[in-house]
């Protein structure tokens, strides 16, 4: 044992080494001019959604958003999206350790929405909703779940069981408001998203 | 001083000086990362600003710490039970030695990323990534140019009338139709974006980038002591003489030369940035005095 705590040490370089990696990887490919300007309005958005609801903790619009770009606009975009808007809104809330953390958590939420759900066409069948709209659930305890590892590791220097019970349930309300809000803002934007999105796509053959 | 650095220096020195208590488990390490932390934050604020700080830091402080004895019953001096549970010192003690080393780290973050401004995190991230260096200034720039759009389409909605008489579902409805219609304008104007960036050549294969930052030898030598307090402090920690044992009994660890030499290398190396700035401002009060 170098480190007393080498658990923080290793989780830190793990974590910021794949998102360099995966940052690195994902500059490689292509992307078209008018991708890469539709991902920035996009972040924008998202971070603009989390000042807006900055009064109310956990209640905020970024992961619906970073859902609907993956559905819209692909995995990778989803994943630029959920980790430059953790990474670009932490600078107002406060940037630490648990940012690479962050971004991991909201980058695998968008990149997973891509690979299961993005689709050609953009009219939204009810039943189809609905599935997302469980997968926006499911992501919510996701988040809250992976910040929580942090939080152990954070606090306790190591991994243990009782600890991690601990932080998960200190954030069961931040869970459940994570999962309300994920799924009532999805509900509440996917129309008018996927409507716009879809006649931006087909119009300038993104 | 610090903001003529490199960022890739700020970022070494900073996480080299805020990281490295953070991997012992030792309350003494954890106290200086909070007192140069503390005075880090007077480099570039003032009494006034931090002290507004004061009680939200207390605040954390306490829920970090009450939270660990009502999870953790292994300690052997009993305080008091909850609900049939020991809520022990020991458990205590260490839930208020991991706030402050939260604490300590917090306080370092917030002096980072105020010298880290956004055109040298754009530097660091385009060396990694120049994609989403390009992502990031365009969401730099998109933010206030949409809000003031979004500011002056609402001023159209309510000269026109159409804001509604005020009531709270008018305004929602309102607004509803605010958002709808600038998210149609953002996302088509994105596309204008797009095409202008094409013009002036985004893209081009053969392209230098201009880089405001330099690296001067004084950033070599910043960063080269920060790798040698790491391995120096790496290897203090290995050999334990900062262990401390807190269950089921506390035992602090004996106060050594090796401790006691790579305590004091710890605060200069932590407040060597600042001195400058302190020098600065000592002499300007003379000056004040004297004129």
């Amino acid at each position: 044992m170098i480190f007393e705590r080498y658990y923080i040490l290793i989780s830190l370089i793990l974590i910021a080494g794949s998102l360099a990696l995966v940052f690195a990887r994902l500059d490689k490919r292509r992307t078209g001019v008018r991708r890469i300007t539709l991902i920035a309005v996009m972040t924008a958005l998202s971070i603009v959604g989390r000042f807006i609801f900055a009064s109310l903790p956990a209640f905020k619009p970024v992961s619906a958003i970073v859902i609907l770009t993956g559905v819209y606009l692909g995995g990778e975009a989803g994943f630029l999206v959920g980790s430059l808007s953790a990474f670009l809104s932490n600078f107002y809330f406060g940037q630490g350790p648990w940012t690479p953390f962050q971004m991991t958590a909201l980058g695998i939420i968008g990149l997973l929405a891509g690979i299961f759900f993005q689709k050609r066409s953009f009219k939204s069948t009810v039943f189809r909703r609905i599935i997302i709209s469980i997968y926006a659930a499911v992501s919510g305890v996701f988040y809250s779940l992976f910040l929580d590892t942090w939080t152990m590791i954070w606090t306790y220097g190591s991994l243990n069981g009782p600890g991690y019970l601990a932080a998960v349930l200190a954030a069961v309300p931040y869970t459940a408001l994570y999962v309300v809000s994920n799924v009532s803002f999805f509900i509440l934007l996917d129309i008018p998203f996927g409507k716009r999105l879809g006649r931006i796509i087909t119009k300038y053959k993104i | 001083m610090i903001e003529r650095l490199h960022p890739l220096t700020i970022f070494i020195y900073f996480l080299t000086v805020s990281m490295l208590p953070a991997f012992s488990r030792n309350p003494l390490l954890h106290l200086l990362c909070l007192i140069t932390g503390s005075v880090m934050l007077f480099t570039w604020t003032d009494v006034k600003n931090i002290l507004k700080k004061v009680p939200f830091f207390i605040l954390f402080f306490l829920i970090i710490s009450l939270f660990n004895p009502f999870f953790y019953h292994n300690g052997d001096t009993v305080l008091f039970y909850v609900a049939g549970r020991r809520f022990s010192l020991e458990a205590l003690l260490f839930g208020a030695d991991s706030a402050l080393m939260v604490t300590g780290v917090g306080l370092w973050f917030i002096s980072l990323s105020h010298y880290m401004t956004s055109d040298k995190v754009l530097l660091l991230f385009g060396t990694i990534s120049a994609k989403a260096a390009t992502i990031i200034s365009l969401v730099m720039r998109i933010i206030p140019h949409y809000s003031l759009y979004i500011k002056s389409y609402r001023k159209h909605q309510k000269m026109l009338g159409l804001y509604g008489d005020g009531s709270f579902l008018e305004t929602v409805r309102a607004e509803g139709k605010i958002f709808a219609g600038f998210l149609t304008w953002s996302l088509e104007h994105s596309m204008t974006t797009a095409d202008s960036m094409t013009a002036r050549g985004y893209g081009v294969k053969k392209r230098k980038s201009f880089r405001i930052c330099r690296f001067r030898s004084f950033d070599i030598l910043v960063i080269c002591l920060s790798f040698i307090l790491a391995a120096f402090l790496g290897l203090v920690l290995g050999k334990g003489y900062f262990y401390t044992e807190y269950y089921p009994t506390i035992k602090m660890p004996q106060q050594s030369v090796l401790s006691i030499i790579s305590e004091a290398v710890y605060i200069i190396f932590s407040l060597i940035l600042t001195l400058n700035h302190f020098i600065k401002a000592y002499y300007g009060f003379f000056k004040d005095k004297q004129s």
